[in-house]
C-alpha cells in the first residue's frame, strides 16, 4: 500500500512539473509576474501568496487560449482584416486577465480584513486571560479555547509558547515578537501585556477599515451607477450608428465595458487600501 | 451544563459590585438574583463555590479561573481585575456586533444598487434594437425593425448585465454567485421581452 501511495505521489509531482514547463504557462507567468504583481498589485504585494499567483496563471492560460481561438474564428469564419482581429484578441486577453485580477484582489483584501479581526480578538483574549491568570505561558495556553482560527496566528502562538518554555525572559520575547502585528497600537498593547496593563481599545482597527470601505463605496457609488447605466446606453448608440446589428464586432462592446468596469473597481479598492496604510503611519 | 440568561460581562460586573460592598465570593454568588438554583444547592451541600460555578457554561472559560484566584488576594485588586475582564468582554462583544451590523448595512446598499442597475441595463437592452435601425436607415434610407433575442446586440447587453452583477457581488462578498447570476439573466430576459411586447406594436420603422 505504501509503495502504491508513493508511486501516486510521484506521478502527481511529474504531472505538475511537466505542466509548468509548457510554453503558454511560461508566457502567462511572465504576464502575471510583470504586469499584475509588480505594477498593479504593488500596494498589496506583501499579501500575495503563491496560491494567488497559481490561480492567476491558470486563468491567464484560459484567457490566452480563448483569445487565440477568437483570432482563428475571426480569420477563418468572419474574415475581418488582420489588424482588427489582432486588436480584438489582445483586448479579450487583457479583459479576462483583468477580471480574474479583480476577483483575486477582492479575495486578498477579504483575507486581510479577516486577519485584522483575528489579531484584535487574539490580543483581546490574551489580555483577558492574562488579567485572570497572571502568568503569560498559562494565558497563552488558555487562548486555545478561544476562537483563533487563523493558521498564521496559531503558529505565532506556538512559537511564543516554545520560546517561553526555553526559559527566555517574558519581556524580551514580547519585545522581539511584537513586530508580528501591523499596527503600532497593537504592538504597544502586546509588549505591555507582561506588565499587566490591559488592552482596551476604544475603536478597533478592523471596524475602522469596514467603515472606510463603506465610505469609499458610498463616495464612488454614484460614479459606478452612472457608469454602469449610462455607458451601455452611449456605447450602444455609437455602436448602432457605426456597425450593422448583425455584425459580430458588437461583442467588442461588453468586452470594453468589462475592462473599464474592472479597472474602476480595482481603483476604488486600491484607493481604500492606500488610505489605511497612510493612517497607520501617523502613530 | 447550566446557562445563565445574562451576558458574561454583566455577571462579572454584578459580582464586582457585591465584592466591593464587602461580601466574599460565596455570599456574592447567593446575592445574584438570576443565579440558577442548582449552583446554590451545590454550595449549600458544602462544595467549593468555584467548583459549583463550573457547572455554569460561560462563553469565556477564563471567568472561572479569574473567580478562583479572587478568594486568595486583596479584594480591591480582585475587584479591579474582575472589572477589567468585564470591560474587555464588553468591548469584544460590541466590536463583533458592530462589525456584523456594518457588513449587513453595506450588503443591503450594494443589493439596492445591484437591483437598480440590473433593471436600467435591462431596459436599455430592451430599447437598443430600436437604435440598431439607425445604421440601416443611414445606409439605405429606410430601416426595418427586427427584434431577435439571439442577435449580437441583445446578447452583449445580457453579458453586460451579468458582468455588472458579478462585479457588485464580488464586492459584497456573497456566497452563491452563480445562482444569483442565473436569476439576473432570467430577470433580464423577462424585462427585455416585456418591453418588446409593450413597445413592439407601437414603434414601427
Amino acid at each position: 500500500m505504501k509503495q502504491k501511495k508513493e508511486v501516486l505521489i510521484l506521478k502527481e509531482y511529474t504531472i505538475k512539473n511537466s505542466e509548468s514547463e509548457k510554453f503558454y504557462n511560461i508566457i502567462s507567468k511572465i504576464v502575471v509576474e510583470t504586469l499584475l504583481v509588480n505594477i498593479q498589485f504593488k500596494k498589496v504585494k506583501a499579501f500575495i501568496f503563491p496560491e494567488h499567483i497559481k490561480k492567476l496563471v491558470r486563468r491567464s492560460n484560459i484567457a490566452f487560449f480563448s483569445s487565440i481561438s477568437i483570432l482563428i474564428i475571426q480569420l477563418l469564419v468572419i474574415k475581418v482584416n488582420l489588424l482588427l482581429t489582432i486588436v480584438i484578441s489582445i483586448i479579450t486577453y487583457i479583459t479576462i486577465v483583468e477580471i480574474s485580477a479583480l476577483s483575486t484582489i477582492s479575495s486578498i483584501l477579504r483575507q486581510k480584513s479577516k486577519f485584522d479581526e483575528q489579531t484584535f480578538l487574539f490580543i483581546n483574549s490574551l489580555s483577558m486571560s492574562m488579567t485572570a491568570i497572571q502568568s503569560l505561558p498559562f494565558a497563552l495556553e488558555m487562548i486555545n479555547d478561544f476562537d483563533v482560527q487563523n493558521l498564521k496566528l496559531k503558529n505565532f502562538q506556538k512559537n511564543l509558547m516554545f520560546q517561553l518554555n526555553l526559559n527566555e525572559s517574558e519581556t524580551h520575547v514580547l519585545e522581539e515578537e511584537k513586530n508580528f502585528f501591523e499596527y503600532k497600537e497593537y504592538q504597544q498593547a502586546f509588549s505591555r501585556i507582561a506588565r499587566k496593563e490591559s488592552f482596551i481599545e476604544s475603536d478597533p482597527y478592523f471596524l475602522n477599515k469596514i467603515k472606510r470601505e463603506m465610505n469609499a463605496i458610498e463616495d464612488n457609488i454614484s460614479i459606478f451607477i452612472a457608469f454602469s447605466s449610462l455607458l451601455p446606453l452611449i456605447l450602444s448608440l455609437i455602436v448602432s450608428i457605426v456597425l450593422s446589428s448583425d455584425s459580430f464586432l458588437i461583442f467588442l462592446f461588453p468586452l470594453l465595458y468589462s475592462l473599464i468596469g474592472s479597472l474602476i473597481l480595482q481603483f476604488i479598492q486600491f484607493n481604500n487600501f492606500g488610505e489605511k496604510n497612510d493612517k497607520t503611519e501617523h502613530f | 451544563m447550566i446557562k445563565l440568561n445574562i451576558s458574561d460581562d454583566t455577571f462579572l460586573n454584578d459580582i464586582a459590585t457585591l465584592l466591593e460592598e464587602g461580601y466574599n465570593i460565596e455570599q456574592a454568588i447567593f446575592g445574584i438574583p438570576y443565579m440558577s438554583r442548582d449552583v446554590l444547592l451545590e454550595i449549600q451541600l458544602g462544595s467549593n463555590p468555584i467548583e459549583a460555578l463550573s457547572l455554569v457554561e460561560f462563553q469565556y472559560p477564563v471567568i472561572i479561573s479569574l473567580l478562583g484566584s479572587a478568594s486568595n488576594a486583596d479584594y480591591r485588586e480582585n475587584v479591579t481585575r474582575i472589572k477589567t475582564v468585564a470591560n474587555l468582554i464588553k468591548k469584544r462583544n460590541e466590536a463583533i456586533k458592530e462589525k456584523e451590523n456594518l457588513v449587513k448595512i453595506l450588503n443591503r446598499r450594494l443589493k439596492i444598487i445591484r437591483i437598480i442597475t440590473l433593471v436600467t441595463i435591462a431596459i436599455i437592452g430592451g430599447i437598443a434594437p430600436f437604435f440598431s435601425g439607425i445604421y440601416s436607415f443611414l445606409k439605405n434610407g429606410y430601416s426595418k425593425y427586427t427584434f431577435n433575442l439571439l442577435s449580437p446586440m441583445s446578447i452583449s447587453f445580457l453579458l453586460i448585465n451579468l458582468l455588472n452583477n458579478y462585479f457588485l457581488l464580488s464586492i459584497s462578498k456573497e456566497n452563491r454567485i452563480s445562482l444569483k447570476l442565473i436569476i439576473t439573466s432570467i430577470v433580464h430576459v423577462a424585462i427585455v421581452l416585456s418591453i418588446k411586447i409593450l413597445f413592439g406594436g407601437v414603434v414601427t420603422f
